[in-house]
C-alpha cells in the first residue's frame, strides 16, 4: 500500500515505512540509543530529500524520548536543574543549527555537508566503538575481567569559574562545559536530525562525571526538549516536516523499541557493542558511497521562492 | 452534461452568423478544478468553436489548426550542476529562472512544427525554451544549458509536456481539448491561451483562466507546514508527545 508523504512530494510503501521505524526502533530498545542517527540515513536512501528525513527524524525521536523519560522521571533518574542548563544551551545551539540548515539549503549545499557530517561522525564513533568493542571480546575471551574504565576524580575542566552546584547529580561544576555540551550537541542534532544521546550520555559521563543513576534519564529529558524545539524551529523555517512520515516512523518505532528492550536482555553486552559498531560502520560506508559515486544526473533543480503568476 | 450543454449553445451562436474573417470563443469545462485523488490526477476540457467575424457569415476558406499552451502558477526556480570538487561531488555551478512555470503543457491538434513555422512558435512562447529565457537572470550559453536542463527535469516530473493530437475537431468549426493533470501538480492560477492558426499564421487567441485546488488530508498538511507553520511544528510535538506517553502506559508492566 503506498503512503503518499505531503511533504517529501512522493510516495513510499507504508510498510516499508513502518519497517523501517520498526527496525530503528527495535536497535534502539536493544542498544538503549535514539536511533536518529539510523533512521535519518534510512529515509535519505530511501529517496526522501535529506531536509524533509532531517526535520522529519527530529519529532520521531520526540516520540522515542518520551517514554524513556517518562520511566525515568517516576524512579526520580532527572536531575532537572542539570537538565535546564542543558537545555536553555541547547535550543541555542538547535537555533543556530536551523539556521545554518537553512543557509546550506539556500546556497544547495544542504544533502552534501549532511552526508559528509555523517559519514565523519558515524565513521569515527563506528571505528571507536569497533575498536573498543573487539578489545573487550578478547579480554574474555582470555579470561581476563573486563576492566570498567573509571572515571578519575577530577579534570580540568573543574578549575573553571562560574561554578554552580546540582543537588540532584551530588556536581559542583563550572557551567560553562555544561553550556557547551549543550551547545554543540543542540546545533548537531538540529542540523543532522539526532537526538545525540549517543554523544550526551558519554559526555556527561567523562566530561561532568555526572553519576549513573541521572545519566539517562537527564540525557532522555535533553533530547526530548531539544529536539521537540527544533521541531517547531524546522517547522518555522524550512517547513520540511512532514507529519506524515513522522507519525509512520513514531508507531512503527515505539512498537519495535519494545521488543528491542525484551531482546536486550537475552543479548551479551560486548556481542551487541560488535553488531552496533558494525552496523554505525555500514552506514557511514554508504553515505562514503554517496558523496564519491558519481550521481546519475549533476543536475538537480530546487524552487527558491513563490513567485508571481 | 453541463459541457454538452455548453457545446451545444456554442454551436447555436455558430449557425447564425454573415460574411467574412473567423474569431474563437472557448471556454473550459471547471473554472475550478479540485483534485482529490492522490494518484490518478483530475482532467479539465477545454472546449470552443471558430466563428465567423461579426458581420461575417462564413469562415476563410483553410486549413484550421489549434494550439494550446496552459501555464501553471510560477517560482523562481534554480537548476544546479553537481561537479567533483576533492573526489567529492557537490553543487558547484547553478543558474536562476525567475517566474518559471511549475507547470507548461502545450497540446495541439497536429505536431507545432507542421502547424507553423519556428520563428511564431517562439514569438509566441509555445516553445519549452521561451519559457527559460523570460526569467533568466543571465543571457549566455552556461543560462541555455541550464536552462535545457531544467525543462528536461520538469519533462521527466510530468509538469512539462507536450501533445500533439490532444487538439480534436469534433467538426470543421467545433474542438475539444481533454487535458490531464497529475496528482501533484501545484496549486493556483492556471492560464491556458488557445491559438487559432490558419495555413500557418496565427489568426485568432483567446486566453482562459481556471484554478487548481488539490483538496484532501495531503494539502491540509502542506497547507497548514506553509500558512500556519508554528501551529503545524506545535502540533507535531504534541502528536510526538502523545503517541510517546501512549505507547509508554500501553507497554508499562
Amino acid at each position: 500500500m503506498q503512503l503518499y508523504l505531503p511533504i517529501a512530494e512522493l510516495s513510499l510503501n507504508i510498510f516499508l515505512l513502518m519497517a523501517m521505524g520498526g527496525t530503528v526502533g527495535f536497535l534502539s530498545g536493544l542498544f538503549g540509543v535514539g536511533g536518529g542517527f539510523l533512521l535519518t540515513p534510512l529515509l535519505i536512501f530511501s529517496g526522501i530529500p535529506a531536509p524533509v528525513a532531517v526535520a522529519s527524524v527530529t519529532s520521531q525521536v520526540v516520540a522515542a524520548s518520551t517514554s524513556g523519560a517518562l520511566s525515568y522521571y517516576r524512579r526520580g533518574g532527572i536531575d532537572f536543574k542539570l537538565a535546564l542548563y542543558l537545555v536553555l544551551a541547547g535550543i541555542i545551539g538547535a537555533v543556530a543549527g536551523v539556521w545554518t540548515f537553512g543557509w546550506l539549503q539556500s546556497i544547495g549545499q544542504l544533502e552534501v555537508t549532511i552526508s559528509l557530517c555523517y559519514f565523519v561522525f558515524l565513521g569515527s564513533i563506528g571505528a571507536i566503538m569497533l575498536y573498543e568493542a573487539a578489545r573487550a571480546m578478547l579480554r574474555t575471551r582470555a579470561g581476563q575481567a573486563a576492566s570498567r574504565h573509571l572515571p578519575g576524580q577530577h579534570n580540568w575542566m573543574q578549575g573553571l569559574p562560574l561554578r554552580i552546584r546540582f543537588k540532584r547529580s551530588q556536581l559542583y561544576v563550572s557551567v560553562i562545559p555544561v553550556v557547551a555540551i549543550g551547545i554543540v550537541i543542540g546545533f548537531i542534532g538540529s542540523l543532522l536530525g539526532i537526538g545525540g544521546g549517543f554523544m550526551l550520555v558519554p559526555a556527561l559521563i567523562y566530561l561532568l562525571r555526572v553519576p549513573g543513576n541521572v545519566v539517562i534519564g537527564t540525557s532522555l529529558l535533553h533530547v526530548l526538549c531539544i529536539m521537540a524545539a527544533t521541531t517547531v524551529l524546522h517547522a518555522v523555517s524550512s517547513h520540511t516536516v512532514d507529519i506524515i512520515l513522522a507519525f509512520t516512523l513514531m508507531i512503527g518505532s515505539v512498537i519495535g523499541a519494545q521488543f528491542g528492550a525484551s531482546a536486550g536482555k537475552r543479548l551479551r553486552g560486548e556481542q551487541l557493542r560488535l553488531l552496533l559498531a558494525l552496523l554505525v560502520l555500514g552506514v557511514a560506508i554508504r553515505f562514503a558511497a554517496s558523496l564519491l559515486i558519481a550521481p546519475a544526473d549533476p543536475f538537480s533543480m530546487a524552487i527558491l521562492a513563490q513567485g508571481a503568476i | 452534461m453541463r459541457r454538452l450543454a455548453a457545446l451545444l449553445l456554442i454551436w447555436a451562436g455558430l449557425v447564425a452568423g454573415p460574411a467574412f474573417g473567423q474569431r474563437l470563443i472557448a471556454a473550459t469545462s471547471d473554472p475550478e478544478v479540485s483534485i482529490d485523488s492522490t494518484f490518478s490526477g483530475e482532467s479539465i476540457t477545454l472546449f470552443g468553436a471558430i466563428e465567423p467575424e461579426l458581420g461575417a457569415s462564413e469562415v476563410p476558406a483553410g486549413t484550421y489548426h489549434i494550439i494550446i499552451a496552459i501555464r501553471g502558477p510560477s517560482h523562481d526556480r534554480v537548476a544546479r550542476l553537481k561537479e567533483r570538487v576533492l573526489g567529492v561531488w557537490l553543487n558547484r555551478q547553478q543558474a536562476v529562472f525567475k517566474n518559471f512555470p511549475a507547470y507548461f503543457w502545450i497540446v495541439s491538434s497536429a505536431p507545432v512544427e507542421q502547424i507553423t513555422d519556428a520563428e511564431t512558435l517562439d514569438r509566441e512562447l509555445l516553445t519549452f525554451e521561451s519559457q527559460t529565457r523570460t526569467g533568466a537572470e543571465a543571457n549566455d550559453s552556461m543560462t541555455a544549458l541550464f536552462g535545457t536542463e531544467l525543462v528536461r527535469l520538469m519533462q521527466a516530473k510530468g509538469l512539462f509536456g507536450s501533445e500533439s493530437r490532444a487538439v480534436q475537431f469534433l467538426s470543421d468549426r467545433l474542438y475539444q481539448a481533454r487535458i490531464d493533470l497529475p496528482a501533484f501538480v501545484p496549486n493556483g492560477n492556471f492560464l491556458s491561451r488557445t491559438m487559432l492558426f490558419r495555413d500557418g499564421e496565427l489568426v485568432a487567441s483567446k486566453a482562459q483562466r481556471f484554478t487548481v485546488r488539490t483538496a484532501g488530508l495531503d494539502r491540509f498538511v502542506v497547507e497548514a507546514s506553509r500558512n500556519q507553520s508554528l501551529a503545524y511544528g506545535l502540533a507535531c510535538v504534541l502528536l510526538a508527545l502523545g503517541t510517546g506517553w501512549l505507547s509508554g502506559a500501553a507497554f508499562r508492566r
